[in-house]
């Protein structure tokens, strides 16, 4: 598998404090790299680090294979982009001027794509309007679009829909989407709402207190989180048969209790159990989230 | 470097500050050769269009740190640099292509301001003198503004924190002024105090003394005191619109000295900087 970014041992302390611990990650090609953590977690020290905003203490990072610390890496930069907490915008400036700014600043030799630009973000209607005017989601897409100037490969975003109201942070989802579907930028993206990540990622990277303690790809935790049925029988002997025979994937937990992760005929099955003198005591749909597994990850990581 | 430059200069278009500094300029050649003009036709003064062209650099100063705060202070506050960096572009770059913005601004409306003050001075008052003095003048000038650029910049690049700059910025460009002011008046010691002793009162007899003055440096002290006046872009400027402690020419070696050594620190510092 191909690595956009691949941090080595990467540690950055602060007088007494750790923010970043012996990190090592791994971003894909093409991948939604959603970074999890509470607030102090090393998320943001990360994206400096990885944006050169900050220099590690120790460990290294590589990005397109480059080593940060090498000569060529100011090439390798310009094909990445980010938009930190808060996007760089002039806000007595028009959207469309910022984005002038943002193409000299790139040295793109012509003006022609800041149109396009407005329109995959939808801001050109207002594109001659002040900034200052602009509600905080249209200010986030704006960032976004400035981002993309200079036609990254990869972009970081720290939190970006922190703030925003509902319609904001769909819109900035299917920006993302968008993005990774149609452009193939490989994206990493740190946010609090789990649930808003885990309807874009590809992948996790679980941070907690500076260091990194689990990192996971999208369909591994679905595998670990899917919809399963805890049920409770008098004869577990009898149940294990029934799945056993109906090609139903199942986990047995103890002499009274198993776990099954396919969909059953209930009615079939409560016959099936009457006929050979078994009853079903008890039986339970649950559905592990992310959130689920992020609490339970800290908890274990805290222990 | 270019691409930062031709992004500076369009944001420098744009800036709402710089047009003001502009218009002040103005406003100054306006109220400064109206008074001029009163001076000489009710007071039967000589003025010199040469005088006039270095009387904006006495405040200069002040402007140029409002300037800065204004133009990089607010690309810290926009994220504008943290912006540079992300794509690429190396922090020393950045600096300085920030500082030559400055500096660029800065003597674009210097020059406005000499040319306006040459027009109307030479209509009004005496015709300039084209000569030598005038030349290095010229020159110390415009190091001079070089200089509060430099060291503007270095605190405005430095310090993220938008108001912390502004006050800095701000208080120093007062302080430059004021150590001027203090230095150049410890120079302007005479010697000796002539006081008057009246030795007869029926007819008024006057009898003059030459007093030592207890004010007047010594050697030692005048010498630091000239330093300390070279070392200061507002002493420069003092001296370029009274009389002269230090040769002009040696003034431009000072103004030289003090441009490399803020620049080079403050490339160095700011390339050390972390961006929390």
């Amino acid at each position: 598998m191909e690595y956009i970014l691949k941090t080595e041992n990467l540690t950055k302390k602060y007088k007494n404090f750790k923010a970043l611990d012996n990190v090592n990650l791994k971003v894909p090609a093409c991948s939604i790299y959603g970074l999890i953590g509470k607030n102090g977690a090393g998320k943001s020290t990360l994206i400096r680090i990885i944006t050169s905003l900050e220099t590690p203490t120790s460990g290294s990072y590589s990005l397109f294979n480059t080593k940060f610390d090498s000569k060529e890496i100011y090439q390798i930069r310009e094909r990445v982009n980010a938009l930190l907490d808060k996007p760089s915008l002039i806000l007595n400036m028009t959207a469309y001027e910022n984005l002038t700014l943002e193409y000299l600043t790139v040295g793109l030799p012509s003006l022609d794509g800041i149109n396009d630009l407005l329109d995959l973000v939808g801001l050109s209607n207002v594109k001659n309007k002040k900034v200052k005017t602009f509600s905080l989601g249209m200010k986030q897409r704006l960032g976004i679009a400035l981002s993309l100037v200079s036609n990254p490969d990869f972009i970081l975003l720290d939190e970006p829909i922190n703030g925003l109201d509902p319609e904001g942070i769909i819109s900035i989802r299917e920006l993302i989407l968008k993005l990774n579907k149609k452009k193939h930028i490989t994206i990493l993206i740190s946010s609090h709402y789990l649930d808003e990540l885990s309807k874009i990622a590809t992948h996790y990277g679980f941070l907690d207190k500076g260091k990194l303690i689990k990192e996971i790809s999208a369909n591994e935790l679905n595998n670990l989180t899917q919809k399963k049925t805890e049920l409770k029988v008098t004869n577990i002997k009898e149940a294990v048969k029934y799945f056993e025979q109906n090609n139903i994937s199942y986990e047995v937990i103890d002499n009274t209790s198993l776990v099954i992760f396919d969909k059953i005929n209930i009615s079939e099955f409560i016959l099936y159990l009457s006929k050979h003198n078994t009853e079903l005591k008890e039986i339970k749909n649950t559905e592990e989230t992310l959130e689920n597994y992020y609490i339970n990850l800290m908890g274990e990581n805290n222990d | 470097m270019i691409k930062l430059l031709k992004a500076n200069f369009y944001r420098l278009k744009k800036n709402k500050i710089f047009y003001l500094f502009l218009l002040f300029t103005i406003s100054y050649i306006i109220f400064l050769t109206f008074t001029e003009y009163r001076s000489m036709t009710k007071y039967n003064n000589i003025i010199f269009t040469n005088d006039l062209l270095f009387k904006y650099s006495n405040f200069i100063g002040i402007l140029i740190s409002i300037f800065t705060i204004m133009f990089n202070g607010s690309e810290h506050f926009d994220g504008i640099i943290k912006n540079k960096i992300i794509i690429g572009h190396k922090k020393s770059n950045i600096y300085l292509s920030n500082l030559i913005t400055n500096i660029h601004a800065c003597i674009f409306i210097y020059i406005i301001y000499i040319v306006l003050i040459g027009i109307i001075g030479s209509f009004l008052f005496n015709k300039i003198i084209f000569n030598t003095e005038l030349f290095i003048k010229l020159i110390n000038v415009f190091l001079l503004i070089i200089s509060y650029s430099s060291i503007f910049t270095f605190i405005t690049m430095n310090i993220t924190s938008e108001y912390l700059s502004s006050i800095i910025n701000i208080l120093l460009s007062f302080i430059f002024i004021i150590l001027s002011l203090m230095y150049s008046s410890k120079l302007s010691e005479t010697k000796y105090n002539t006081k008057a002793l009246i030795t007869d009162n029926t007819t008024n007899t006057f009898t003059y003394i030459k007093e030592l003055n207890p004010s007047y440096p010594s050697k030692k002290e005048r010498k630091l005191y000239k330093f300390l006046l070279n070392i200061n872009p507002s002493g420069i400027s003092y001296q370029l619109n009274n009389k002269p402690y230090t040769d002009i020419n040696i003034l431009i070696i000072y103004s030289s000295v003090f441009i490399l050594l803020s620049n080079f620190y403050g490339i160095i510092i700011f390339k050390k900087k972390e961006f929390t």
